[in-house]
């Protein structure tokens, strides 16, 4: 699921199953910081900018504040040195290029063709129940995650909208929570969990099938796999592509969508690596600068001034 | 010239006379044809010097991003919100009966656009063009929270009040024009800073003449298309106000008024000047001759523009106005002089009376219609297209008038008979005498106190200053000027500046789009040009970032994503939002700002700098980056009409010097004579400094027109002077008064009269033409009948002693 990690971030639910790249809330984060890194230096204010950093500018017109457009991040490292460590961190390169191209073939060959089929056969609101039926199986897992997360609130909404689902909604074919009672969803993945307790994503992984993820979401795939044999085996094929996203469950053009990607790049797996990247730094980032705001504004006004220097 | 040579003429004209006035039916009759083919050219590029760099660098990069030609019509509501079932409904209507305009390609309003509510629908699995109010019609509400505030609509489609909402309706590029333009641009752009070779200029002149034809159906076609737009619009006019606004509004409201100005008041001036002839003289013929005189001249210069296709522009329109003057001029002082010789010699024949005009008068008025005509010449040296396309008009335009009133008049005046002239009015006499005697008593003083205060009046010129501003054209009260004022405030502003930035930051990875480092270089320049008060609506492709940054609960999107999303929109979304502001051929970025032109105390020369200086504190050396567009280009073309009248005139100085060198043959007249002129130049500008009224397009030439008349009246006078130097200084004095200043005396108070007229007009350069050339010529007749005389006594004027040797060695 390449393509996730385009649509995770825009999506931005916040609590994101097995993306591993959800925001950390603040509180844990000013508890227990993850090391997210930026050089010691100053940067120029293009590079503050792409590494997330507001800048401040001295023009005719007085001082400017700029935000960020887009991001690179590119000075910025998970847990280590910004100086010595790549901008990509991807130590299991090998690995996740065999299993990167064997999941080319499976989608081209597989998931896509089935996919198309079952659009085919079932019509869009079956479709549509059926992701019901199996979102709400996974609510008493949402509420277990929050509870270790020590979301309460959360938690609650999770309890609430399985026994609204499963009863009103007819066993979770429909959802009213949602339509009627504005009960919204909460999902929460063990790899949420994991991220509030401070776990550091680790390297870049890509699973079979899953696709790019990371050494934390890994794991959290692997135990909800043991925990929820039911979601792998049954939720097929086009909710593994995209359970995650809200109203979304057309898996072809999702497919589209990767099969585009994958054509305009030279090097699919750096793209879609890069991106993933990207993005994980990205939300930890502005999950950390939330916490961390007074630390980056003076960095800042350094930086303006190197910028007059150049 | 020599005084039977001149008779010779005056002898020919008398005899010729018929002739002569058949000829010069002819003449009007054949240039008359060519009436219908003159043109005035009002749109805003007629002004702009087209073979410099940086037209030629505003073309290419119009090319390269394409942008479309387009008319906002704004829609106010005045009894219901503009998020309503009632505004959604006649934007439809308006935009359906829009798009049966022949030429309309598309009509955008915040109906069809495309509303993005998540990031969810950048990804592509959603049909973007399908999320509009059209295809979901969505509740007010809803639209609401989708419009309000949207990074890319604000100042485009809705106000930042919410109180207004606009249409844009955008035209077909016409193909082949387009393609005829490029090419040109091509050519030109070969030789950009170096002089085009033959063949090359030869090829210009024939896409040239392919492309003219279609750009005046155009002209003529947008005219029509404005007029059915109001007509359109009618229909909601109950219950919204509708403000029409764009660069072809603009440029049609400036040709409709005027047009109308050139009618109205050009009739208005004639009426009152003719009243002031028969007030004047009591005589038809003195009102018949001179008004058909200024028909003739202004008849036969028209046709024969129109025949070589020298087309006037906003500048050399003034031609006309001035032409009239000159003719004017000419025409009085001869009148003047025969009814001087009719009142001394009742009895005399019309034949003797008008060789006697002739003899008196065809020297000066050949030498002022030279001088003038050297004056004029000097501005083909500009290097400015309008500024020189005026000059030729202007040498025409003497030419014609001396023809016509030197020739043609003396010959209509042999046909009739000798009637005796009245007195002229006791009050011009008695001011003459005054002036003549005060310029004979006291030379010094009258020189030093006129001297200082046309200095003391030049001294405004320090705080002369360029301003372009083309709403301010319009009187604060006219419906244009609302209209404008409205679209310049409300919907971001009316004159284009486009900024264009070579990316400096190329990805690192092939299959990136942008680097991020690109994008926030130009997020760093369009906060920097935003925090200006005078930038209106500043788009470019920060706006899409700062959309899905807003989508995205306000997390910049990553450089992948941004190509990501690229990709995968549809290319026609893409196109809409991206495609005018990033061409990934030239790797360049651009960014469209409008300019506020209604902003209080804007200094636009100040702006520019301010800018240029800040895109050097965001670290974008000049090499990266090229201001383009109507505004800079404006501001260009105005600071170097500015430098090239100062150069201008210098080189009619010397000019002028060396011509009267040549007429009077001696160095201490010559310089004489030149004294009004520069000072009156100096004046009428330095005028306009104290007053702080902008030099700008239209007011420019006014230094031209003040040497222009100031020159004639110099002249005639020092000519009637010297004629009588040899009596004495006294006797010089009173003859020149006499013979040229009650002449010029008539003709500035007929024209700053009449001229004074153009004040009630609604056009502000109409208004500042009209009361600016009024008090040239008030100028140049303090000037001539104060400093001059003065200067002439004290410096060449025969004193008494001297006379008395002369009478000595007489004996």
């Amino acid at each position: 699921m390449h393509y996730k990690s385009l649509i995770i971030p825009l999506v931005s639910l916040a609590t994101l199953v097995a993306s591993g790249c959800a925001q950390i809330p603040d509180e844990s984060a000013s508890a227990q910081p993850v090391s997210i890194k930026q050089p010691d230096t100053p940067l120029s204010a293009t590079d503050a900018l792409s590494n997330g950093q507001s800048v401040t500018l001295t023009t005719s017109q007085g001082e400017i504040r700029v935000e960020p457009a887009v991001v690179s991040m590119e000075q910025t490292v998970l847990n280590g040195d910004p100086e010595t460590l790549p901008a990509y961190y991807d130590p299991w390169e090998g690995f996740n290029r065999a299993m990167f191209s064997f999941n080319n073939g499976a989608y081209k060959y597989v998931l896509t063709p089935v996919s198309n089929g079952y659009r085919a056969v079932v019509p869009e609101p079956a479709r549509q129940s059926v992701g019901n039926f199996f979102d709400n199986l996974r609510e008493p897992l949402n509420l277990l995650n929050h509870l270790f997360a020590g979301e309460v609130k959360e938690a609650g909404s999770n309890l609430g909208r399985f026994v609204i689902n499963s009863t009103i909604g007819l066993l979770g074919l429909f959802d009213p929570a949602t339509s009627v009672f504005e009960v919204e969803r909460q999902p929460q993945s063990i790899g949420d969990t994991l991220a509030v307790w401070g776990i550091e994503p680790g390297p870049y992984l890509v699973l079979p099938l899953l696709g790019q993820s990371d050494a934390r979401s890994g794991v959290s795939v692997l135990a909800e796999g043991f925990v929820h044999p039911v979601n792998h085996v049954t939720h097929a094929p086009h909710n593994y592509q995209l359970r995650v996203v809200d109203g979304v469950d057309d898996f072809s053009s999702q497919s589209d969508t990767y099969h585009t990607l994958y054509s305009e790049s030279e090097d699919p797996y750096v793209f879609f690596r890069n991106q993933y990247l990207q993005a994980q730094k990205r939300d930890m980032w502005f999950g950390k600068q939330a916490d961390s705001r007074q630390q980056v504004t003076p960095a800042a006004t350094e930086n303006e001034k190197n910028t007059d220097e150049n | 010239m020599k005084t039977n040579a001149v008779s010779r003429i005056a002898e020919t004209i008398i005899r010729f006379r018929i002739a002569i006035l058949v000829t010069m039916m002819l003449m009007l009759a054949a240039a008359i044809t060519g009436v219908p083919r003159f043109k005035i050219a009002a749109s805003a590029d007629t002004l702009l010097a087209k073979d410099n760099a940086l037209y030629i660098q505003s073309q290419l990069a119009q090319q390269t991003f394409n942008p479309d030609e387009f008319i906002l019509v704004a829609y106010e509501p005045t009894g219901h919100d503009v998020f309503s079932e009632q505004t959604f409904s006649d934007l439809q209507r308006l935009s359906d009966d829009f798009k049966s305009i022949a030429r309309v390609e598309s009509v955008t309003s915040i109906i069809n656009v495309p509303l993005i509510k998540d990031a969810a629908a950048l990804s592509g699995e959603t049909q973007v063009s399908q999320l509009t109010w059209q295809a979901q019609q969505y509740d007010a509400e809803t639209m609401r929270s989708l419009i309000a505030d949207h990074p890319i609509f604000t100042d485009l489609l809705i106000n930042k009040a919410n109180t207004a909402t606009a249409i844009q309706i955008v035209f077909e590029t016409n193909e082949e024009l387009a393609r005829l333009e490029r090419d040109i641009i091509d050519i030109k752009a070969q030789y950009i800073g170096q002089d085009i070779p033959e063949e090359a200029q030869a090829q210009l002149d024939a896409l040239e003449q392919q492309a003219d034809p279609i750009r005046q159906s155009l002209t003529n076609t947008r005219k029509e298309e404005i007029a059915a737009i109001n007509q359109i619009t009618q229909a909601v006019s109950e219950r919204a106000n509708i403000y029409l606004g764009g660069p072809y509004v603009v440029g049609q409201h400036l040709i409709d008024i005027i047009t109308r100005d050139l009618v109205v008041f050009g009739a208005a001036i004639v009426l009152v000047i003719a009243l002031l002839l028969l007030l004047l003289y009591r005589r038809l013929r003195w009102v018949l001759f001179p008004i058909t005189a200024c028909a003739v001249s202004v008849g036969i210069t028209v046709g024969l523009l129109g025949w070589l296709d020298l087309r006037a522009t906003v500048i050399s329109a003034n031609f006309v106005a001035l032409q009239i003057i000159l003719t004017l001029a000419v025409m009085i002082h001869m009148i003047s002089s025969y009814r001087h010789i009719a009142r001394e010699q009742p009895e005399s024949h019309q034949h003797e009376r008008v060789r006697r005009v002739l003899q008196a008068k065809l020297t000066p008025c050949f030498f002022a219609a030279l001088t003038t005509s050297v004056g004029f010449a000097a501005l083909l040296f500009s290097g400015l297209a309008p500024v020189m396309s005026f000059g030729t008009m202007m040498l025409l335009a003497t030419s014609i008038s001396l023809l016509v009133s030197v020739i043609g008049f003396p010959a209509g005046l042999a046909c009739l008979t000798a009637k005796t002239e009245g007195k002229e009015w006791g009050l011009f006499s008695v001011v003459l005498n005054r002036a003549a005697t005060l310029s004979f008593q006291r030379p010094g003083w009258v020189s030093v106190i006129a001297a200082s205060v046309l200095l003391v009046l030049s001294a405004g010129i320090t705080r002369l200053n360029v301003e372009n501003s083309f709403i301010n054209y319009f009187a604060d009260d006219t419906r244009v000027h609302q209209e404008l004022a409205y679209i310049d405030k409300e919907f971001g502003g009316t004159t284009a500046l486009d900024i264009i930035i070579n990316i400096q930051h190329p990805p690192s990875d092939p299959a990136l789009l942008l680097s991020a480092n690109s994008v926030n270089q130009l997020q760093i320049v369009q906060t920097a040009v935003n925090a200006f008060e005078a930038t209106g609506s500043v788009t470019s492709v920060a706006n899409f970032t700062a959309l899905a940054k807003q989508l995205n609960n306000g997390k910049p999107l990553t450089e992948y994503e941004l190509s990501s999303i690229y990709y995968l929109l549809d290319q026609k979304v893409v196109n809409q939002l991206v495609g005018a502001y990033f061409s990934p051929e030239k790797q360049q970025l651009r960014m469209a700002t409008r300019i506020q032109d209604t902003t209080e105390g804007l200094d636009r020369e100040q702006f520019m700098s301010q800018l240029r200086q800040d895109m050097q504190a965001v670290s974008l050396d000049g090499d990266d980056y090229q201001f383009t567009g109507l505004f800079v280009l404006y501001q260009d073309i105005l600071a170097r009409l500015f430098d090239s009248q100062i150069t201008t005139l210098g080189i009619v100085y010397v000019a002028l010097g060396v011509v009267f060198l040549m007429i009077f043959r001696s160095i201490p007249l010559a310089l004489i004579a030149l004294v009004p002129n520069i000072l009156t130049t100096l004046a009428i500008l330095g005028i306009i400094g104290w007053a702080g009224i902008p030099l700008d397009i239209m007011t420019i030439t006014i230094a031209a027109i003040a040497m222009g008349i100031a020159v004639d009246d110099t002249l005639h006078f020092v000519h009637s002077y010297r004629e009588a130097n040899q009596e004495g200084a006294e006797k010089a004095t009173r003859h020149a008064f006499r013979e040229s200043g009650l002449a010029i005396l008539i003709t500035t108070s007929l024209i700053a009269i009449g001229f004074s007229l153009f004040a009630w007009s609604d056009f502000l350069p109409s208004v500042y033409f009209g009361l600016l050339t009024a008090l040239a010529m008030l100028l140049a007749l303090v000037a001539d009948m104060t400093l001059l005389p003065a200067l002439l006594n004290v410096f060449v004027g025969k004193q008494e002693n001297e006379q008395m040797e002369d009478v000595q060695h007489a004996k």
